[in-house]
């Protein structure tokens, strides 16, 4: 299957599978176990790697656009998902465009720049999907504009939990290896402290074993834990399925400012990564760009649809 | 437990880039439970790998970012790289770190070179 969507190797064989399946949109779910040992049986990538690729696909906590419609305990930022004989998927209409795009049925999408692969342990972050494709549909219609134009119409890396990124954009841009630093959003509400967005694949459990950890007295070196120890008194978590909180209550006459600042280098609240683009964004656009732009356009107005959608 | 990698060129006085702690610890019963006990003022968020024996490299996340303990370094090396190591004051506690050139070597062999 030749590259035309950006996406991985085992993701392009797991939607492949899928599609093989009949597991669509608009029909049944299909035993995820079957998904696995068709991936594995067909093209002999191991069944646990074909499945950790499905859930990883259909995890909306790592995805902006999931390609894989789950049904089951698919597991969350905490948790790992049930096992495959007891979850069943099937493709989002994002997920079917991503199979047509790479068997040739529709024009390329840049689905590798609007997921990246960083959900994956990859370097590369993933973009606001609408920026992506507002790109895409500009270096269709003017073939002529410049790399510097295109690449600030694709902005800064954007990450689905909506955290807060620090990155050098233009070195980003270039193609150039850079630090990205992922942080959680901390603001104050009535003198507490609410820690929402949180990192990519941080889950609310690593964050409040680190927030009380670095609360409480320790017996090793206790002036040096003093030093580092937050002014938390009591610790709630509030998230619900559709979103992360985390409350933290401040000791009477703590420093608020400075509390942000601590809870602001706690790790994982805060998390650097290394990341790299395979071209410089402007190419990655253009190399996306094909040559049909009335099917392409049309292409991309519907992945743009299926993205809305949600 | 010696320092090694980015983190001890960075308290040797080097302009590094530091993404996690290296450590190569003392392979003995006594030096395990001492390191366990440090990592524990780290708060882990991972669980001490269970087991008779452990793992050649254990990488947990703590609160203050990744720690790998490089055991079997430790079970190797650990007498070599203390007999050259020196003791650096942070925040008034006496850190044990392996010399530069330790460091590198174990870098080469290793790692790539460190990025400034």
């Amino acid at each position: 299957m030749p590259e035309r969507t950006g996406l991985g190797l085992v993701e392009r064989l797991v939607l492949e599978a899928m599609a093989d399946l009949d597991a669509l949109p608009d029909r049944p779910y299909i035993k995820c176990a079957r998904i696995a040992e068709t991936v594995r049986s067909v093209h002999g990538v191991h069944a646990d790697q074909a499945y950790a690729t499905l859930c990883a696909l259909a995890a909306d906590w790592l995805l902006s656009v999931p390609l894989v419609d789950g049904h089951g305990n698919f597991g969350s930022a905490d948790w790992s998902p049930g096992a495959s004989r007891y979850t069943e998927a099937r493709l989002t209409p994002a997920g079917l465009l991503a199979v047509q795009s790479a068997r040739g049925a529709l024009p390329t999408l840049p689905f590798g720049l609007v997921l990246g692969d960083m959900y994956a342990g990859g370097g590369a972050p993933p973009f606001d999907p609408t920026r992506v494709l507002d790109a895409l549909t500009l270096a269709i219609e003017r073939p002529d504009l410049d790399d510097r134009d295109l690449a600030a119409m694709v902005g800064p890396p954007a990450f689905p939990t909506g955290c807060s990124v620090d990155v050098d954009v233009d070195e980003l841009h270039a193609g150039a290896s850079t630090r990205l630093r992922m942080s959680a959003r901390v603001t104050v509400e009535g003198g507490r402290l609410v820690l929402t967005h949180l990192p990519l694949g941080v889950g609310g459990n690593d964050i409040l074993v680190s927030v009380a950890g670095r609360s409480r007295p320790v017996e090793h070196h206790p002036d040096l834990a003093d030093a580092t120890r937050l002014p938390v008194v009591d610790l709630n978590d509030e998230s619900d399925r559709g979103a992360t909180r985390i409350v933290c209550t401040l000791r009477e006459g703590a420093d608020v400012e400075a509390t942000v600042a601590q809870l602001l280098d706690l790790w994982p609240v805060s998390a650097g990564r290394q990341c790299r683009l395979d071209s410089p964004v402007a190419t990655l656009i253009r190399q996306a760009v094909d040559g049909d732009s009335i099917r392409q356009l049309d292409a991309v107005a519907r992945l743009r649809a299926a993205v809305e959608s949600r | 437990m010696v320092v090694v990698g980015s983190a001890g060129l960075r308290l040797h006085g080097r302009d590094v880039r530091v993404a996690d702690l290296d450590v190569v610890p003392d392979p003995t019963d006594d030096g395990v439970r001492r390191l366990r006990q440090a990592l524990d003022g780290l708060v882990p968020l991972d669980r001490w790998p269970g087991g008779r024996s452990l793992p050649p490299i254990i990488r947990t996340r703590t609160s203050f970012g990744p720690v790998d303990v490089l055991v079997e370094r430790g079970r190797a090396e650990y007498a070599r790289l203390l007999a050259r190591a020196s003791t650096i004051e942070l925040l008034g506690v006496g850190v044990t770190v392996a010399s530069v050139a330790d460091i590198e070597a174990l870098r080469r062999r290793f790692k790539e070179p460190a990025h400034a």
